[in-house]
């Protein structure tokens, strides 16, 4: 398969940005504003930041050279104007996940016992989008609790009998990402719905942190920093 | 009719495989600039020094190679210049750099007349009220205000969408709970809602924001429906439901932090209004985030907790509503405390970025909450956030923005900022309201 045929637009952008061409470019950027020349790395991080959006939406980028002119210039704009508002994603109502789509609490059990924790959580911060936010923020907060150790505040509720260990940390997870729905209000008992509402989004963070589990073993990161 | 833009020397550059125009005035001063968009073209203003255009663009509509809105960008900057432009356009031989469309006096020559101080103001105004940290009806108000100068101008007609722009915005108004508006900006608020009423085309729109206007105005009226809205309040609460989880949870007690926790400079409510968070250690392991009376405003952000050695990202949780204020908690292990770093962002998949940027943004925030300030004749606080606005400067290592910012505190500047005062500072309605007030400075 040719090289080409495997690489995405976020790829292309950063490929062309490490070209002699791309390189001038981004000095032009910076030079137009009277920005720093030590801006450079952030102001490409930026510009790959956008591409790797753009792959994510779905969105093709037709010209890289063009494109990626042109965000240069609007990622160097965006530094000499106050920060703007954004929409708020909400999370909506009906997008949980089948039940039972999860991996089993034995076999999280077994993985988060392997982790490399430094690289697991770079993995989860770092493919974040709007959609999964809540759930990336849920397991970064069970690997705290799960393997760091960490004690929940007061206000964050906790199984009662017959949970396993990594329960509470899953608990504590969906608490923190103020996934309020997953609870009954203080002083009432959960309900059925409750109950498999919390399931099933348990089950979504288990896959996630799966996943990023997956990942980096095929990366091949990973001796074992564990925080 | 006058150019709304003063006479300034510009650049065109057009190249070849973009769908863009861009006009390049002067490089932005020390606190940035504030940005526009009306229908397809962009126009930037220097935040230091209004007076100076630092560019404008223009975008294609797709498909419709050369398709500008030409009556606009000719409003914005003038019949001669928008004939240059044209011809840059339509030339065979595009040059990227091309040389400059028009000649004229000196930049930062001033605003010469009234309605280039009108186009000042909105711009200010529309940027502002774009700004992250603004609750929805704030966001409305400054932009309403704005639309009201646009139509002095007659901008409006080059606009297709202006009459959903002003119902979407006076809808946002409705919101708006009167004993949230200081006192001292009822008459102004009133006022915006007076305006308002007279540009919709909704009748019964506009009759509900007269009686919100009447409302607003003596304070009697005032009064009166802040004691409504109490009694609302009490008849609610009796009927109401069992309080959600949060509500009815004891309170967690603040424990002495082991260390104080650094908070970066590009936390979004330190760049939206030099709001720095306190942070808390609420139990062994639980941190707290508190942004005191900012309920409602961090709606979506995020804070994020880091290992400050190696930037390993330990949390990331969302921030909600608790009372006033605007609250995130997380877990740290106390092994990982010791070099805790925390950021407030939007968007989480941003990397963080690096100390200069970092101290770059901080400083072009407090160049334009300098700028504020002076717009609001508040010398003295004025004088600090500029000379703030120098330090982070020199930290981001862009020494000619420091002596510029170093050069307006100690008021070497003057003579600019008379000039410009001359034809108008007037403090637009988000310099008076939102998450920065002048008592925050």
């Amino acid at each position: 398969m040719p090289e080409s045929a495997t690489l995405t637009d976020a790829d292309r952008v950063a490929l062309w940005l490490a070209s002699p061409e791309g390189t001038a470019a981004l000095r032009w950027s910076l030079e137009k504003l009277r920005l720093p020349v030590a801006f450079d790395t952030d102001l490409v991080g930026m510009v790959i930041h956008a591409a790797d959006r753009m792959v994510q939406r779905g969105d093709v980028i037709e010209s890289v050279p063009a494109w990626t002119r042109r965000t240069l210039r609007l990622r160097a704009i965006d530094l000499m104007k106050s920060p703007r508002g954004r929409p708020a994603f909400i999370q909506p109502e009906d997008v949980d996940s089948p039940a039972g789509a999860g991996t089993d609490a034995a076999d999280a059990a077994e993985l988060v016992a392997a982790m490399d924790l430094a690289e697991i959580r770079r993995e989860i911060a770092g493919r974040w989008d709007d959609r999964s936010g809540w759930t990336r923020s849920a397991s970064l907060t069970y690997l705290s609790v799960a393997i760091d150790g960490c004690a929940p505040g007061v206000s964050c509720p906790a199984p009662i009998g017959g949970a396993d260990e990594f329960d509470a940390a899953h608990w504590a997870g969906l608490h923190y990402a103020d996934q309020r729905q997953c609870f009954a209000p203080f002083g009432e008992r959960d309900d059925n719905t409750i109950r498999q509402r919390r399931k099933r989004r348990i089950d979504d963070v288990r896959k996630i942190l799966v996943d990023a589990y997956v990942r980096t073993q095929a990366d091949g990161s990973g001796a074992g920093d564990h925080g | 009719m006058a150019e709304l833009l003063p006479d300034q020397q510009y650049i065109g550059e057009w190249p070849d495989d973009t769908a863009e125009l861009v006009l390049l005035g002067t490089t932005p001063g020390p606190a940035g600039s504030y940005e526009l968009q009306l229908d397809t073209i962009t126009v930037a203003i220097d935040a230091a020094d209004p007076s100076i255009v630092n560019w404008i663009t223009g975008v294609e509509p797709a498909g419709e190679r050369g398709a500008f809105n030409w009556s606009l960008l000719e409003r914005l900057i003038g019949a001669e210049p928008t004939r240059s432009t044209i011809a840059l356009l339509r030339t065979d031989d595009r040059v990227r750099f091309g040389p400059p469309l028009t000649t004229g006096p000196q930049r930062g020559a001033g605003w010469e007349t009234e309605r280039q101080a009108t186009m000042m103001n909105i711009i200010i105004g529309m940027s502002l009220a774009a700004d992250a940290g603004l609750l929805p009806y704030e966001r409305a108000l400054g932009r309403l205000e704005a639309f009201q100068r646009m139509s002095e101008l007659w901008l409006p007609r080059d606009l297709d969408d202006w009459p959903d722009r002003v119902h979407e915005a006076a809808v946002d108004l409705l919101d708006l709970p009167p004993n949230r508006i200081d006192p001292d900006v009822r008459d102004l608020v009133a006022t915006v809602f007076e305006q308002t009423a007279s540009l919709l085309d909704d009748q019964l729109l506009a009759a509900r924001l007269r009686r919100m206007a009447i409302a607003l105005g003596p304070a009697e009226l005032f009064v009166a429906s802040e004691q409504a809205m109490d009694f609302e309040k009490s008849v609610r609460g009796a009927g109401a439901a069992a309080p959600a989880r949060a509500a009815m949870a004891p309170s967690p007690m603040p424990v002495p932090a082991q260390q104080p926790v650094e908070v970066a400079l590009h936390s979004l409510s330190y760049l939206a209004a030099l709001k720095v968070p306190s942070i808390n250690r609420t139990s062994g392991d639980e941190y707290e985030v508190r942004l005191t009376d900012w309920a409602g405003r961090a709606d979506g952000w995020w804070v994020r907790g880091f290992r400050g050695n190696d930037a390993v990202p330990l949390a990331v949780v969302p921030m909600s509503i608790d009372g006033d204020d605007a609250v995130a908690r997380f877990l740290v292990a106390p092994s990982q405390a010791a070099s805790l770093v925390v950021d407030i962002v939007d968007d989480p998949s941003h990397a963080r970025p690096s100390a200069q940027v970092a101290a770059f943004r901080a400083a072009i925030a407090s160049g334009k909450r300098a700028a504020q300030l002076e717009r609001l004749e508040q010398r003295p606080q004025a004088h600090d956030a500029w000379q703030r606005c120098s330090e982070l400067h020199t930290v981001a290592g862009d020494e000619s923005r420091a002596s510029a910012a170093a050069a307006k505190a100690a008021g070497a500047d003057r003579t600019r900022r008379r000039a410009v005062r001359g034809s108008s500072t007037t403090a637009v309605i988000n310099d008076w309201i939102g998450p920065v007030t002048p008592e925050t400075a």
